[in-house]
């Protein structure tokens, strides 16, 4: 029955696009602020605390907060557009080519922070003598993040990746709130097709069922990344 | 010199950038609480609020507003403290005793926490039912303590790790029983640890979704979290009430978050030993 079921393998899909943009966008993004959160020191703390904010709120707080954000009629986004000429009345979240980027783009304005702070950390406990000894051999401050800083900071951006991987398999309050996986199964996860199939059709052998492979699947997933990981940290 | 200049130009755009795309949606939340309900159409979403309009606020904490807020403090300090007293007496034989399952028994632990909860929502929610507890609010109280009690063992531990040995082998030369040791030297100094899981455990259970939405199904057992989901019920096209809604909801956690920021930010990263 899973094999042969087509929405279980576009909720599949869909999880592992939000893995990959999950990573290709979070990391990078909150690589930068924490750079220039580091070298700028405390007169930006202000700036953290902004960027901070987003973590405060739960998943079904910013659900809401962006399904409005996103609404055609009244949100955000339509009155951006108009701003710059355009007629409103844009509806993201119910084109089926667009609803999972605009998830998508929500879920790493709910994370950005946390890799933010963690990249932060990894920065404050790099020894201050090679930021130092860097600068005054006459490096740029780009050339002290590639030479210098990032490849001493390949421990930490694993990590990151390998949490941000196991989080995005895993994702269903947002999404939830935001689409419940419509407009015509667009943006469905393997979670919230669980939970659809298992308590709003009540279908719950079938749900457990999805249940399972979701679990074999994450396991095999995470197992995998690991191996690769930690094999080449002992080479 | 130059490099650096345009280094900084680009980054100091991108952080200005982050700062617009972080904060207007949180203008946008709090702007439009304290609007009238057809303001919005005919001011526009960014226009600050006409006056300090407060009926929003009022109407939300009139209709049941307490209660949810009341099942969510008892439901999070139950399971906080289930959690703390469990986790203390499992970290101490990991971290000091030498016995043959030790190893194993960790490593069990360690493992359930790669467990994915909505894996479990099923027969979760099955239990509650066959205990009658489904729909109150004790039936969060123990998938909240179970899930995250291994995290909470596994931060313990190392953290009792590195309390010295020293000092215990002191007190039991001056004839203090394992009790007494336990009590009187390991928990206090294990305050900084605990304070930090409280943080990490207290936040996240304060916003969890998915066994809420699924173990309860009327208002007067619902936690904050949903009570989102019950207002948008009521209110669904009066977006400055639930706006209104989604900033109360908010508001204990910032509270906490500008009382404690290093604390709670230490506290949040917590779980970050994952993976």
């Amino acid at each position: 029955m899973l094999i042969k079921d087509n929405v279980f393998f576009k909720s599949f899909f869909n999880n592992i696009l939000i893995v990959v943009l999950s990573i290709s966008i979070q990391l990078p993004i909150a690589m930068a602020i924490a750079f220039l959160l580091d070298t700028g020191g405390k007169r930006l703390n202000f700036l953290k605390m902004i960027y901070f904010l987003p973590m405060l709120m739960s998943s079904v707080a910013i659900g809401f907060l962006f399904k409005y954000t996103y609404d055609p009629q009244f949100g955000l986004i339509s009155a951006v557009s108009t701003i710059f000429g355009g007629e409103g009345m844009v509806d993201i979240l119910g084109n089926p080519s667009y609803a999972i980027f605009a998830v998508i783009a929500v879920i790493c304005w709910q994370y950005i922070p946390f890799y933010m702070v963690y990249f932060l950390a990894a920065f404050s406990s790099l020894p201050i003598e090679t930021y130092e000894a860097s600068i005054i051999d006459g490096a740029t401050y780009g050339q002290y993040f590639w030479r210098v800083a990032l490849p001493s900071m390949k421990g930490a951006v694993k990590s990151a990746a390998v949490l941000s991987l196991i989080g995005s398999l895993k994702y269903f309050d947002l999404i939830y709130v935001m689409t419940q996986g419509g407009p015509n199964s667009a943006t469905e996860l393997m979670a919230t097709y669980m939970y659809k199939n298992a308590f709003q059709t009540m279908k719950m052998g079938y749900g457990s069922t999805i249940a399972s492979g979701m679990f074999l699947v994450i396991t095999i997933i995470s197992l995998f990344t690991l191996k690769i990981i930690n094999g080449k940290e002992e080479v | 010199m130059k490099k650096i200049a345009i280094g900084k130009i680009i980054i100091t755009t991108l952080a200005l950038i982050w700062l617009v795309l972080a904060g207007a949606p949180f203008y946008f939340m709090v702007a439009s609480a304290f609007k009238e309900q057809f303001e919005i159409l005919t001011t526009g979403v960014f226009a600050i609020p006409k006056g300090i309009y407060l009926h929003n606020f009022t109407e939300v904490i009139a209709s049941n507003f307490y209660k949810y807020l009341f099942n969510s403090i008892f439901v999070v300090a139950v399971s906080l403290v289930l959690i703390l007293i469990t986790a203390l007496f499992a970290a101490y034989p990991f971290s000091r005793f030498s016995f043959k399952l030790n190893k194993p028994l960790f490593g069990l632990i360690v493992a359930t926490m790669a467990v994915p909860i909505h894996v479990t929502l099923i027969p979760v929610f099955q239990l509650t039912q066959k205990l009658n507890l489904y729909d109150t609010v004790f039936a969060l109280i123990g998938p909240y303590t179970a899930f995250n009690l291994p995290i909470s063992v596994f931060v313990l531990t190392s953290f009792m790790a590195q309390i010295p040995k020293e000092l215990e082998e002191s007190a039991e030369i001056d004839g203090c029983g394992k009790f007494r040791t336990f009590f009187n030297i390991i928990v206090p100094l294990s305050r900084p640890g605990l304070a930090t899981l409280a943080i990490f455990n207290s936040v996240n259970m304060w916003n969890e979704f998915s066994f809420a939405l699924v173990l309860t199904q009327s208002p007067k057992s619902r936690t904050l979290p949903l009570s989102i989901w019950e207002y948008q019920g009521q209110y669904a096209a009066n977006i400055p009430m639930i706006m209104a809604v989604l900033t109360l909801c908010a508001l204990p956690m910032i509270a906490a978050f500008t009382i404690g920021q290093d604390k709670l930010i230490k506290g949040m990263m917590a779980g970050a030993v994952k993976g």
